[in-house]
């Protein structure tokens, strides 16, 4: 007998499921469960935009709400993806427009975004809420001056560090007066100034804002006044924070800080005057996130300002908090789980900057929540690496950034394998992990037998041999999003493990040693691979299978090898390299 | 991101041999792994005089180096006198200050780094080795009025600038070229010289329709 939910009922409990694994893993039960599910599903995320085209998409799911996107590989951070790679929003903004008239949301990450885009996005949807563009490029104010116009409805404009070409500073007067709903604003990245009178006037009249971000050209001067007319603000990003000598400045400062009591979060902080900092600490004690990373203050102001700050549960910041702040962070606040530490100085070591693992050791062993660090430094030891393994196996993240290559243990002289052995070992959930220091094969042995949750792996400048590679395909069984630069990983270890490629989202290599014919033998192997290679050079010879690739870019999809690359990279298909 | 510069080694015909000259050159200086540079380590012996410039031609890498020692001290410093980080594989493509991407700090801070370094008036003058010093040309496009700018240094070929100078002006690359006036103030058709004398001649930019 078979016994069966009517589909009403199940599409009732599916509405309860709302993170994409587990509706995944729904998905696949049965063919009924499939359809009811896809039928229903609100949320898609795709973390490659070249996985899947915006056709199957559309397929799949008809009544999406939400959809996030990301485009270029995540190293298109550090300028190793080159111009005109690709990541266009384009087509998917342009199908979506037509088959999801009720879309709300759109988030988009590293893609490339026209202002034509804005404008269909801003026209398309009729109730269009969302839209947050992190580390995209490609559209200007005139875009966003579409999207103020048109979107009556709109919640959320958030472009985290995009760039933004600048046409005019009047976008935010588009908004209408009748605007209302706005929740969350973050325009900390435009260079130029916007009209302060329209921005004003928009905060003033939007009693829902929780989130405000602004750019370095809003005068701290005019901050007290924003402050005053959005006093429920949760998150705030300051312009520049520091002003001429005016003690009216500082009074209204700190009077409408004192002002907001919901603010959780603080941010933006460029070119800081110290003499400016007293003005928020009566928000301090309520302080769950502070990102200091832009202010260049040391201590005692650093000190003063964490020691008031109990409740922080995540703190951005430069190393110019040094060893000593960092210790004073390891006593007051327990409740922290995630550090980021930033360096000042980008190459040599400043000598008026003291921080060393010593600093990171503190936090390891005073904050027991600790989960997430992020921290460059120009030290290491394997000693400090296993301590900090030792007083927190509950570490989920952790990137280490010793910022002279291939930098070994500065006591022992060794390679930091076992240190980032320990690192695996103790951390049984770390799902992210970056490396740096000098390293050898053996690192990589320590992480295939040990990182069973890894998700994300970067590693640059280490390794000897193939077999580094090997160990990390072979042995890390959830790996994800494996990138790698500079590193001698090259044919064997690829070719020994292709089948690994197809679990993953995707592979990047850079300045490795994988020639051209792997990269033909892998996509004869994997047709449901992506082998990009790129030739910026204009040198490579597809038919000498013996030249080693610059750049190599694989990863899976149910869509073909895509349309739009440049002239410079080149998909590998079969026995041909095919250049569009 | 290629070299171009003054050596003939750029042509992808050259033979191997005449490049891994100077590789092998490098790969005779003892290997200390103990003699990682710090400010005060004193011992500078072993840090490698190299020539400034050199050319990652990957045509001439054959599998045969790659099992050379490879824990080959080197330098990767920012101070300007252009000392090249290399090993016995990896010939490090030479950038202002330093190795492309490295350390992983994003454009947003890097420029947070820098402003701030010349701000400190008396601090430590390696800062600018940081390879985001801008270099700002001015750009026309045939037929439009509006004239643009572009951060030359943000770029190392001629293929990635006119992609984005092409996407600057809302055109297809392969519908424009590229013209620049040089110190002479002569226009030239742009790609017949290396980048890097191409860099220190152009005074600004024209595209033109094809």
């Amino acid at each position: 007998m078979v016994y069966s939910l009517p589909e009403e009922v199940l599409e009732h409990v599916f509405s309860f499921i709302t993170s994409d694994k587990d509706r995944n893993v729904v998905s696949v039960v049965c063919k009924s469960w499939y359809e009811i599910e896809r039928k229903c599903r609100r949320k898609v995320f795709i973390g490659n935009c070249y996985s899947v085209s915006p056709g199957i998409m559309i397929r799949r799911f008809p009544e999406v709400r939400s959809v996030e996107l990301k485009g270029k590989p995540h190293f298109a951070d550090f300028n190793l993806v080159p111009e005109g790679w690709g990541g266009y929003a384009c087509s998917w903004i342009d199908k979506m427009s037509r088959a999801y008239p009720w879309l709300e949301e759109i988030r988009l990450k590293w893609m490339v975004v026209t202002d034509e885009s804005l404008e269909l996005i801003s026209t398309s949807f009729k109730n269009y809420k969302v839209l947050v563009l992190a580390s995209c490029e490609g559209f200007s104010t005139d875009g966003l001056s579409a999207i103020a116009a048109n979107c009556r409805n709109l919640r959320e404009l958030d472009l985290q560090e995009s760039e933004v070409m600048d046409s005019s500073g009047h976008w935010l007067s588009h908004f209408p007066d009748t605007f209302t709903s706005l929740e969350s604003l973050n325009i900390s990245c435009l260079g130029s100034e916007v009209s302060f009178s329209a921005l004003e006037r928009l905060v003033a009249r939007s009693p829902n804002l929780k989130t405000l971000r602004l750019n370095r050209a809003v005068p701290l001067g005019k901050l007290s006044t924003l402050l005053q007319q959005a006093p429920q603000l949760v998150e705030l990003g300051t312009g520049a924070y520091l002003s001429g000598v005016r003690s009216d400045v500082y009074s209204a400062l700190s009077k409408a800080f004192l002002g907001c009591k919901e603010l959780k979060g603080l941010s933006g902080f460029w070119d800081v005057d110290p003499s400016y900092l007293p003005a928020f600490y009566s928000v301090c004690s309520r302080l769950t996130t502070l990102n200091l990373s832009y202010a260049t203050i040391r201590s005692p102001d650093i000190t003063k300002v964490i020691s008031l700050c109990p409740n922080l549960q995540r703190l951005l910041v430069l190393d110019h908090i040094e060893d000593s702040g960092l210790n004073a962070l390891a006593l007051s606040c327990k409740n922290l789980q995630e550090l980021r530490v930033f360096p000042s100085y980008l190459y040599v070591a400043d000598a008026n900057v003291t921080l060393t693992e010593q600093g990171l050791v503190s936090v390891s062993q005073g904050c027991s929540k600790l989960q997430s660090v992020l921290y460059f430094c120009h030290q290491m030891s394997n000693s400090a690496l296993i301590t900090i393994a030792k007083n927190r196996p509950n570490l989920t993240c952790f990137r280490l950034c010793i910022i002279e290559p291939r930098t070994p243990d500065y006591l022992t002289h060794e390679p930091l394998d076992i240190g980032f052995g320990a690192i695996v070992k103790h951390c049984k959930n770390l799902n992210r992990l970056s490396l740096s220091g000098l390293l050898t094969d053996r690192v990589f042995e320590y992480i295939g037998t040990h990182a069973k949750k890894l998700d994300m792996l970067s590693i640059a400048f280490a390794g000897d041999s193939d077999l580094g590679l090997h160990h990390v395909l072979s042995g890390c069984e959830i790996l994800k999003k494996l990138e790698i630069r500079d590193c001698p990983f090259g044919d064997t270890a690829l070719l020994a493990n292709v089948a690994k490629l197809a679990t993953m989202r995707s592979l990047w290599m850079s300045s490795c040693a994988v020639s051209i014919g792997a990269c033909k033998i892998l996509s004869r192997k994997m047709p449901m691979l992506n082998v990009e290679v790129t030739d910026e050079n204009g040198t490579l010879d597809p038919k000498l299978d013996s030249c080693l690739v610059e750049k190599l870019y694989v990863y899976r999809t149910v869509a073909g090898p895509r349309s739009d690359m440049p002239g410079y990279i080149w998909t590998m298909d079969r026995d041909s390299a095919n250049k569009i | 991101m290629e070299l171009y510069l003054g050596l003939a080694l750029s042509s992808s015909a050259s033979s191997c041999s005449s490049q891994f000259d100077l590789n092998c050159h490098e790969s005779t200086i003892p290997v200390h792994r103990s003699n990682k540079r710090k400010h005060d380590d004193d011992d500078d012996d072993h840090v490698p005089q190299t020539l400034p410039l050199l050319v990652w031609n990957n045509f001439c890498c054959n599998k045969n180096q790659l099992n050379e020692e490879h824990d080959q001290d080197h330098d990767n410093d920012g101070d300007n006198d252009g000392e090249v980080e290399s090993n016995s594989i990896f010939v490090r493509r030479r950038n202002i200050g330093g190795v492309i991407g490295w350390p992983p700090v994003k454009l947003c801070r890097r420029k947070v780094c820098h402003r701030k370094i010349g701000s400190n008036g008396g601090g430590s003058d390696d800062g600018d080795g940081g390879g985001s010093k801008s270099m700002y040309v001015k750009v026309h496009m045939e037929g439009i009025g509006i004239a643009r700018k572009v951060d030359l240094n943000m770029h190392q070929s001629y293929q990635t600038l006119v992609h984005t100078l092409a996407n600057m002006f809302g055109k297809c690359y392969g519908d424009v070229k590229l013209t620049y006036q040089d110190k002479e103030g002569d226009w030239l058709l742009a790609g017949d010289v290396p980048w890097g004398s191409f860099i220190n001649t152009i005074q600004r930019l024209k595209l033109l329709k094809k």
